[in-house]
């Protein structure tokens, strides 16, 4: 028997492998044959640097068949037409069934390719056009097909009427990137899903309640005397007649890929096992997500397949999961007690069903693709926490999914983990494994800290707050009917150090050289500290008020003018409510993401210290210095990097930072969203402490323009924590964590040969439940030492697997750019020993 | 004679430290040492007065330093080979240095550091404290290293009795080489005492640490024979004691001290801290020497735990 050459790599004893650290080798001895082929069988769709993967197309059926389809139904309502569109696309388009794939429904029409929504916004389509890397061939026929559908949604996409709805220099703001990130429109989405809904009725019984609702509705308008708030059900029963077509169309589309599986079954499948699982397949296919499911499957099928359709609808950027909690209870039943699936056979399909989505991809902006690094969005599934009544949630199907999680190594999703004193030890064993071998996930959350946090920021009730799901890579949000949340609140991101830029500079721009910000006065005639953060907080002020107003009204405007069938037919309160997802009738979730937002602390500090304390340099020289971005001021400048820097546990520099805090916190209640919720801060970076590096002005912490900002949302700044891991604990939990931010972003990298072992999971464990105890929300790891990190720098084709750890999500190391690699390894590996 | 009394220099105070002694520490280093093994990877902590650290990699040849010294000790700016990393060069004439600082304080990009702050208990304290939550959830605590702690036995006294008054576990890590009066005095305030044995044989151990073995070896037993608890350090140096017959007696002899014996911690050679030799402006026979793996020393693990004592490598 001739076998595949075996490397000598390959030949090594599974032990070997496991005390080299070498992960990615041991995972592939480790999974199953079909895990395996699944896993290299698998187009990667997230942009590498900013382009794709070599070979990865993008899909023209669903922007023809949408098209197509929306041209036809010209006279129909704005939501009826987007609602045949898509079921024009799930009717139409191509269908495949992968070899030895359980899980089906994909994102286009072939494996390899990239989904495009050319109604979402005009600036994506022209990208596209000028992206000759992702047009199939024939390039000709392609671009010109691109050209028309260009032409046609330019005109009317999201973006367009979203940007008619704006004064135009409230635009220019917003794409400049010092305020916002992205619109605020509903077609890209981080869209909390309600499972308990979808899961007891299916979407048969949701069509049900449908068309109840519009018996009721007609009953009100067309047989009685109708009320003054009776006239709404007009626009209602349009809603309503889009949500129907879309589920039907739903059904239809998963019940393609039932016959798909039983003609080959029946017609071309010689291997009489696969043709048993074609078989299971062609039955799950009929049943969800037309009936509530009762296997674990079916519940993974169904999952799988309102990703997939909700994706079919428009961008969702975000994937809030809670897997464990929902398909617990099926595989509980299925291995546990029925035991008609054995415990390897749920871990197959479990870490199919992390692959399968993975390999979800669509064409995206160039510029968010510089900041996802990687990914397609940032896919932060959640596991773990409490019940409603409190008790741990943790279950098989939790440590399936870290298992399977370790075997697949993908880089999305990634988990976030719902750490409570309760937690089974076993759960906590693994996730502790999945950290050690250098998955840079599950990321670490204190549940009593989140729920408490949920209930004073959106006064959601003690069990819904349980409930929570991250909406994004951060934000607890409620899976429930009134805790969902359909928008994506991103948009209201700030890079919060250009505060710190506009109070040295009297509300100037220094990089964009134009009046920003309001006028707080010359900054070099300040006498005092408090003249200045009075200014600085003029200044953040303002940019949250301008940033809130746009996106309240980006979110009030969607569901007229860019509404959402499909999504709004799969929540409760949409349904009960006869209204589009977008309209803001749940609880809220609002925040506000602050990038770039530690720097302003230390900033401060240094001038307090310096100019005003130990009046070494006046205002006058400072703002000279910083003018030339410190160029000819290097001594200076050094004075202003060495002076206290926040995560060394000094009160001098943490105490401005907590005033920072807690004066922004306040301002948050001042400032409402739709659903008249407070706009909490809530400080991370993605990737965007490298693409921003360039936007953001010399600083006087001792940044210079173009030098990276610091990467987490409360982490200190690379290199800048001199006395380890328990010193930026104690530096940070001086944050309130509950009523001064939504929560924020702690990057922390140990060292894995200080984790080695039985002793190694006793010192995670000790840390973590101090980091628990200091009332901490977040804290993710990087596990992998700088020497591999290195030597993955010099020999990409050696790593490929390698994952690390990036603000919100993982991604594969060799996918990032120089500068990304470089400030990863210049962090500070907390080592050991002198 | 060196200071002892209300101060002692310290030359850092390393949080998050978890190999030496139990769960998550915080280990004080006192600068002075009655010894002078020669593969000290301490080096700094030798001498009892405070030092300069000149680090290449850091310097730009800006020639403030070399303004800045009032005795001719520091070189002028150098063009040099930035691979060389402080092998063939030394900035500061240590003969001629009288340590006064002036070139560290004239430094701005950090290349000059000055090694050993002179501290008081409560400063010292004030520090190890903020980490009590984690010593909390790991059994951890103080640890008191040096250098010798012993050497300094008034001060190391009223350390370790305020940590006690505060609540605070401690362990000292000491060589040993004091008179019995001075563990006496200690041992109501050291929860684990951590014991450095390098080697048996009396002659070896004069010839490479500079003192004699006996008054270790005859402390050791008192202590447990007191009934104290211990954890056992042997650093395993290349050439020096890693011969099967050198483990061998050392396992020999520590039988003997079991039940106070909680676990002997073998330390592997290693040359990691050959920089800071470089940075001192020293030279080091073992900077060439091979660092030694977990694997290297399993036959020794093997020996001890041959023994019936339970045994880590790297603590």
């Amino acid at each position: 028997m001739g076998g595949p050459k075996m490397s000598a790599v390959e030949m090594r004893s599974i032990e070997e492998i496991e005390k080299s650290g070498q992960w990615w080798w041991w995972a592939e001895q480790k999974r199953s044959k079909r895990l395996d082929y699944l896993r290299k069988a698998v187009w990667k769709k997230g942009a590498k640097g900013s382009g794709y993967q070599p070979g990865v197309k993008v899909d023209l059926e669903r922007p023809i068949l949408y098209t197509q389809a929306f041209q036809a139904n010209e006279h129909d309502p704005l939501i009826i037409r987007h609602a045949k569109a898509l079921a024009h696309v799930w009717d139409n388009i191509t269908i495949f069934i992968q070899d030895h794939a359980q899980i089906m429904g994909y994102l286009g029409s072939r494996p390899h390719t990239i989904v495009w929504h050319p109604e979402i916004l005009f600036l994506l389509n022209e990208d596209l056009y000028n992206d000759r890397t992702v047009i199939p061939e024939p390039e000709e026929r392609s671009l010109r097909i691109i050209r028309e559908i260009c032409d046609y949604w330019n005109p009317q996409t999201a973006g367009t009427k979203m940007f008619s709805k704006l004064p135009p220099e409230e635009i220019v703001k917003l794409m400049t990137g010092a305020i916002g990130w992205g619109l605020p429109i509903h077609r890209i989405g981080y869209c909390t899903k309600q499972w308990d809904y979808m899961f007891r009725l299916g979407f048969e019984g949701i069509i049900a309640e449908i068309d109840a609702k519009m018996a009721e509705a007609e009953e009100r308008i067309y047989r009685r005397v109708p009320e003054p708030e009776d006239y709404e059900y007009y626009k209602k029963l349009d809603i309503w007649k889009a949500m129907k077509i879309t589920l039907e169309a739903a059904v239809r589309w998963a019940r393609r890929y039932s016959r798909l599986a039983r003609i080959i079954a029946e017609n071309f499948e010689t291997d009489p096992q696969r043709k048993q699982e074609l078989e299971r397949i062609a039955e799950t296919c009929w049943k969800v997500p037309a009936r509530p499911p009762e296997h674990l499957w079916e519940s993974l099928q169904f999952d799988h397949f309102v990703q997939i359709l909700t994706r079919y609808e428009a961008c969702d950027g975000a994937w809030p999961a809670r897997p464990d909690y929902w398909h617990g209870p099926f595989y509980d039943k299925d291995v546990n007690q029925d035991k008609v699936l054995t415990k390897e056979e749920a871990l197959d399909l479990t870490g199919e069903f992390l692959i399968r989505c993975y390999e979800v991809g669509w064409f995206w902006l160039m510029l968010a693709r510089d900041t996802l690094q990687g990914i397609t969005g940032t896919w932060v599934w959640t596991l773990g926490g409490v019940n409603e009544d409190g008790t741990d949630a943790c279950n098989d199907m939790t440590d399936c999914l870290l298992e399977a999680a370790r075997l697949v190594r993908v880089a999305n999703p990634t988990f976030a983990f719902r750490y409570h004193p309760q937690v089974r030890m076993q759960t906590l064993r693994n996730v502790f494994e999945c950290i050690r071998q250098g998955l840079g996930y599950p990321s670490m959350r204190n549940d009593p800290i989140l729920i408490a946090n949920a209930m004073h920021w959106h006064r959601h009730p003690l069990k819904e707050a349980r409930r929570w799901v991250h909406q994004a890579c951060m934000s607890p949000c409620p899976d429930t009917k009134w805790g969902c949340q359909p928008f994506r609140m991103a948009n209201a991101t700030i890079i919060a150090a250009k505060a710190m830029e506009y109070a040295l500079f009297d509300g100037f721009d220094q990089v964009l050289q134009m009046q920003f910000g309001p006028h707080t006065g010359d900054a070099s005639k300040f006498e005092s500290f408090e003249e200045l953060y009075q200014a600085w907080y003029t200044q953040i002020k303002w940019m949250m008020d301008t940033l809130t107003k746009v996106t309240g009204a980006g979110r009030y405007n969607s569901s007229e003018l860019d509404p959402r069938p499909f999504l709004s037919a799969i929540y409760e309160r949409c349904v009960d409510l006869g209204v589009d997802s977008a309209h803001p009738s749940e609880r809220g979730n609002s925040w506000i993401t602050f990038f770039a937002w530690m720097e302003t602390g230390d900033s401060l500090a240094a001038v307090k210290k310096l100019v005003f304390d130990e009046r070494k340099y006046t205002m006058a020289q400072l703002i000279e210095a910083l003018r030339n971005n410190w160029e000819g001021y290097e001594e200076m400048r050094m004075d202003f990097v060495r002076a206290p820097k926040w995560g060394n546990d000094d009160d001098y520099v943490d105490q401005i930072h907590v005033r920072c805090h807690n004066d922004v916190a306040a301002h948050s209640w001042e400032i409402k969203d739709p659903t008249g919720n407070p706009w909490p801060p809530l400080p991370e970076n993605i990737a965007a402490y490298v693409t921003n590096a360039t936007k953001v002005w010399a600083l006087p912490n001792g940044r210079r323009l173009g030098d990276t900002l610091y990467d987490g949302g409360c982490s200190p700044g690379a290199g800048l924590d001199k006395k380890g891991p328990t010193a930026v604990l104690r530096s940070v939990a001086k944050i309130d964590h509950i009523g001064a931010v939504r929560a924020t972003l702690l990057n922390q990298r140990l060292n894995p040969t200080q984790l080695a072992g039985e002793k190694g999971f006793q010192i995670w464990h000790s840390y973590i439940k101090t980091w628990a105890d200091l009332g901490i929300d977040h804290v993710q790891f990087n596990m992998v030492d700088n020497e591999t990190l290195k030597a993955a720098q010099k020999e990409p084709e050696k790593y490929p697997e390698l994952i690390v750890r990036i603000a919100g999500y993982s991604a594969h190391f060799i996918d990032l750019n120089k500068k990304t690699q470089d400030t990863i390894i210049a962090r500070n590996v907390q080592s050991l020993g002198s | 004679m060196h200071e002892d009394g209300e101060k002692a220099y310290v030359t850092n105070i390393q949080r998050f430290s978890i190999n030496d002694g139990p769960g998550i520490r915080t280990t004080v280093f006192l600068k002075g040492c009655a010894l002078q093994c020669a593969w000290c990877h301490n080096p700094e902590c030798i001498d009892f007065r405070p030092e300069i650290y000149w680090k290449q990699s850091l310097c730009r040849q800006c020639g403030r330093c070399f303004d800045a010294c009032p005795q001719g000790a520091v070189q002028p700016p150098v063009e040099l080979d930035p691979d060389d990393e402080g092998r063939h060069y030394h900035k500061i004439d240590r003969e001629k240095c009288d340590r006064c600082m002036k070139c560290v304080e004239a430094c701005i990009y950090e290349a000059l550091l000055r090694v050993g702050e002179r501290m008081t208990v409560e400063e010292i304290l004030d520090e190890v404290e903020r980490d009590i939550p984690f010593y909390n959830n790991s059994e951890g605590g103080l640890t008191l290293t040096g250098g010798e702690p012993t050497s300094f036995p008034r001060f190391t006294l009223a350390l370790l009795s305020e940590a006690k008054r505060r609540g605070i576990h401690t362990c000292l890590d000491t060589s040993g080489f004091c008179s019995w009066e001075v563990l006496d005095s200690l041992r109501p305030y050291v929860d684990i005492f951590l014991y450095d044995i390098k080697c048996l044989s009396g002659k070896l151990h004069l010839l490479r640490t500079g003192v004699s073995n006996s008054p270790i070896l005859a402390n050791l037993a008192r202590l447990a024979c007191e009934g104290e608890s211990i954890i056992v350090r042997v650093p395993v140096i290349p050439g020096f004691n890693d011969s099967t017959e050198q483990m061998g007696r050392i396992a020999e002899f520590l039988e003997t001290l079991k039940p106070a014996l909680l676990q002997v911690d073998i330390l592997p050679f290693h040359n990691w801290c050959q920089d800071k030799y470089r940075w001192l402006g020293r030279e080091w026979d073992y900077e060439e020497t091979e660092s030694l793996s977990e694997y290297d020393v399993e036959d020794f693990r093997e020996i001890l735990e041959g023994r019936g004592i339970k045994t880590t490598i790297g603590g």
